[in-house]
């Protein structure tokens, strides 16, 4: 894309209220704009980090043979009432009625909804086991939203929920949800640690969080062994104290839904209930988490992954023709859908301020006393610089992204 | 997919009397959706891959002419709405959130606007053009399948233009953008026009939409055949967020609405791509594109080879229908397999158990023998 054809919208000054560096760096390059109090609209350079998670995401469910299915948003308060959570969000859950007076909630989780659906498809004890999941917006009416995308009213999850015959399994179906999210993580570029945790208001036999580690954490953990953590207690000597976010959380719910809400098969000992895990992956927080991860003091620093866009072509006199000549090139053999050209007549001070601030991982700088020798420059963002032969700079840029520097 | 791992099996077999079924209701009759409450659509496996897949050509046309996606949030202020003057417009159909001024969005033009009013902006940075594929929200009184729920699924657009000129080039783009999006579904859409083309909606013929239109000699107008609104747009005029025109003068932008209903073009690919066999599906859309049916699941000699065929057409990266259900007869396989538009099917039975080759049968009828190596398959997936 052309930088002025984009709605991009990068500020110079540090936003007053906002105090976590990906706060501060998703307003300033333009990720994201506040349009309530705790609701945030994505801006396209974000958007297309959002669609590059997901699609991760989505391609290590496939390969774990889940099942992509889409849930109302709306929720009748009647299945809420049926596992008797209805009361237990209190004031977090985003109530309203309908033109006959009937309650709904706006989901905050997806429990009841997943288990009407199973027991009204199901036919006998056929098809067991399975994982569904969806992608969708989550609510929840947070007291103090904080943080931008770390703490919102409303944010995208993901969320999975297997369903078993028995409790082993159960534990196979959590194993294999538990090294997708592993690869997720780690293909998105997060270090995070597992750390056991409550099940709170969700209930079931256990659950795991992911963590990821930074100081705008509000998780204050300790590191047990190599990607494993627990939870901080009076005990911890605070020099091992570190924070983390929460990014994924998954549960061993067990029966805790199918008993209440009567989700079982019929076997010839008689009824069993069927065993139920949830998972969870907060999508728009994940943005926010990469960026508290990856990030230097002029801006976002982002993993090729989730990059917007891969590679970030600057000039120097943009306006000279030779030069132009070679960056429209370069744009066009590279691709526009992977390419932020900045094509602005704007000083290099304010386009390598702007590059840097919007963090896309690769530039090739094309100035006209580079061209007079025949190179092109090559700098990865937060690192080293070389210099490509001009013939040949696509070939080498292509080698660099495959071997390193 | 696994026909074998599914909740949702009794949906994997031919619906009966799905040749008169009117398309909504064949919706939840072959699987594709359900509801558990009225206007409240839950899309299953089979039916969100449509969704993906309509999601995924407009977004890639809308990209490609330069429109640039966003998030807005579903629940926005009642306010915004009250400023515009457009809140009596839906009257009892916003679904408010207790205690609060919130409602949840039932139209998106006004979050665009402050989007695009609260950043600044100049003229040398118009047209802005933006877009989002989400859920709306609206207490429609009478909901009718997936063509009208209370909770549907939209892509809506918007410009803000400079000038006159610059708005009429975005709704130019936009028409493109229609045309390319409905040539890859391959659907038939009719062109209709309000007050000097301010307003112009795209229509398809379907005998359960709320809308008519006639056949006149020359072009289509109002009244007559049913039929459902798939995509449309509104030149709301110089009403939009004012920017600096140089010289230091604020002046008012021009702005354009546009949208696809998302479902409803799902459901007029299904209604326009009826056969004798079931859905031939468009390229474009295919929940599937190959089917192995597999005779004898318990056959362990069967099974290997099924499985081969499996992991060569994932590994080729195809949307394979793996039917290795037990209780099934081959004539119920391959007749779902056809149901579904599924170009051509592998058919894994004793013979090629014993043989090491597969029987490759096309939807047309036609049958090849074919060793199930992935050169070979890949071949016969490009042709």
């Amino acid at each position: 894309m052309k930088f002025s054809n984009g709605f991009i919208r990068t500020r110079r000054e540090t936003p007053k209220d906002a105090q976590s560096a990906s706060h501060k760096l998703t307003l300033r390059a333009g990720i994201v704009q506040q349009i309530s109090a705790g609701h945030y609209g994505i801006l396209p350079l974000g958007f297309r980090v959002l669609n590059k998670i997901e699609g991760i995401i989505r391609e290590e469910m496939e390969a774990i043979g889940a099942m992509e299915i889409r849930l109302p948003v709306m929720q009748p308060a009647e299945l809420w009432q049926e596992s008797g959570r209805w009361t237990v969000y209190g004031e977090e859950m985003f109530k309203l009625k309908n033109r006959r007076g009937h309650e709904y909630c706006l989901g905050p989780t997806h429990e009841e909804l997943m288990v009407e659906l199973v027991r009204s498809q199901m036919q006998g004890s056929r098809g067991f086991p399975f994982t569904l999941y969806q992608f969708g917006t989550k609510f929840r009416d947070e007291k103090r939203p904080r943080g931008g995308l770390l703490r919102t009213r409303e944010f995208v999850m993901k969320d999975a929920y297997s369903f078993d015959y028995d409790q082993e399994g159960l534990d196979q179906s959590y194993q294999k949800m538990r090294s997708a999210y592993l690869r997720v993580v780690r293909r998105i570029g997060v270090r995070a640690v597992r750390v056991p945790a409550e099940t709170g208001e969700m209930g079931g036999r256990s659950s795991e969080e992911f963590m990821a580690l930074t100081p705008a954490g509000e998780n204050c953990l300790t590191i047990v062994e190599e990607g494993i953590g627990k939870m901080a207690d009076a005990s911890a000597d605070p020099a091992d104290v570190q924070t983390g976010v929460e990014i994924c959380h998954i549960f061993k719910l067990g029966t805790r839904y199918s008993e209440k809400m009567k989700l079982f098969v019929n076997t010839t000992e008689g009824q069993r209930l069927i065993e139920m895990g949830c998972y969870g992956i907060g999508v728009s927080r994940m943005l926010a988490v990469i960026i508290e991860q990856h990030h230097d003091e002029r801006g976002i620093i982002w993993p090729r992954s989730v990059a917007p866009f891969e590679t970030a072509i600057l000039t120097i006199q943009g306006d000279n023709p030779e030069v132009r000549k070679v960056a429209e090139e370069t744009y066009q053999k590279l691709g526009p859908s992977a390419v932020l050209y900045d094509d602005r007549n704007e000083s290099p001070g304010v386009k390598f301020a702007d590059a840097d601030l919007i963090g896309i991982p690769d530039r090739l700088v094309i100035g006209p006393k580079g061209l007079e020798k025949g190179i092109v420059e090559y700098e990865r963002r937060g690192g080293a610089k070389v210099t490509l032969s001009l013939s040949n700079a696509l070939a080498q840029y292509e080698q660099i992204k495959r071997e390193g520097l | 997919m696994r026909a074998s791992h599914q909740l949702f099996q009794e949906h994997f077999q031919v619906p009966k009397g799905w040749p008169s079924m009117p398309t909504c209701k064949l919706f939840e009759e072959a699987g594709l959706v359900t509801f558990s409450q009225s206007g409240f659509p839950t899309f299953l496996p089979v039916g969100q891959r449509l969704v993906n897949g309509v999601n995924n050509v407009i977004r890639e046309e809308a990209v490609r002419a330069g429109f640039e996606e966003v998030y807005l949030p579903l629940v926005q202020d009642g306010a915004f709405l009250e400023e515009t003057g457009r809140a009596n417009q839906f009257g009892k159909e916003f679904f408010r959130v207790h205690n609060s001024r919130l409602i949840l969005t039932p139209t998106n033009e006004e979050a665009f606007i402050h989007l695009g009013s609260r950043a600044s902006i100049s003229y040398r940075q118009l047209p802005i053009r933006l877009f989002q594929i989400a859920d709306k929200f609206r207490d429609i009184k009478r909901p009718k399948g997936i063509l009208r729920s209370k909770e549907f699924l939209m892509c809506d657009m918007v410009s803000i233009d400079m000038d006159k000129g610059m708005l009429r080039e975005s709704a130019v783009i936009f028409e493109r953008i229609v045309e390319a999006v409905f040539r890859r579904l391959e659907v038939r859409v009719v062109r209709t026009e309000k007050d000097d083309g301010r307003y112009v909606d795209f229509l398809v013929e379907c005998q359960e939409g709320n809308v008519k239109i006639a056949r006149n000699p020359d072009r289509y107008q109002q009244g007559g055949t049913p039929a459902s609104s798939v995509a449309m747009y509104f030149l709301f005029g110089q009403r939009g967020p004012k920017f600096h025109g140089g010289e230091n003068s604020l002046v008012a932008s021009h702005i354009g609405t546009y949208g696809f209903g998302i479902q409803r073009c799902i459901h007029a690919v299904i209604e326009q791509h009826r056969d004798n066999l079931g859905i031939a599906f468009p390229k474009s859309l295919r929940p599937f594109d190959s089917s192995i049916v597999l005779l004898d699941p318990t056959d362990t000699k069967q099974m290997e080879l099924a499985e081969i065929c499996y992991r060569h057409l994932l590994a080729v990266g195809t949307k394979p229908l793996f039917d290795d259900r037990p209780d099934k007869t081959l004539k119920e396989k391959a007749g779902l397999a056809d149901f579904f538009g599924i170009s051509f099917k592998l058919i894994v039975g004793d013979r090629e158990a014993d043989s090491g080759m597969v029987t490759l049968k096309w939807r047309n009828g036609k049958q090849e023998w074919i060793p199930p190596d992935s050169d070979t398959l890949e071949r016969i997936l490009r042709s």
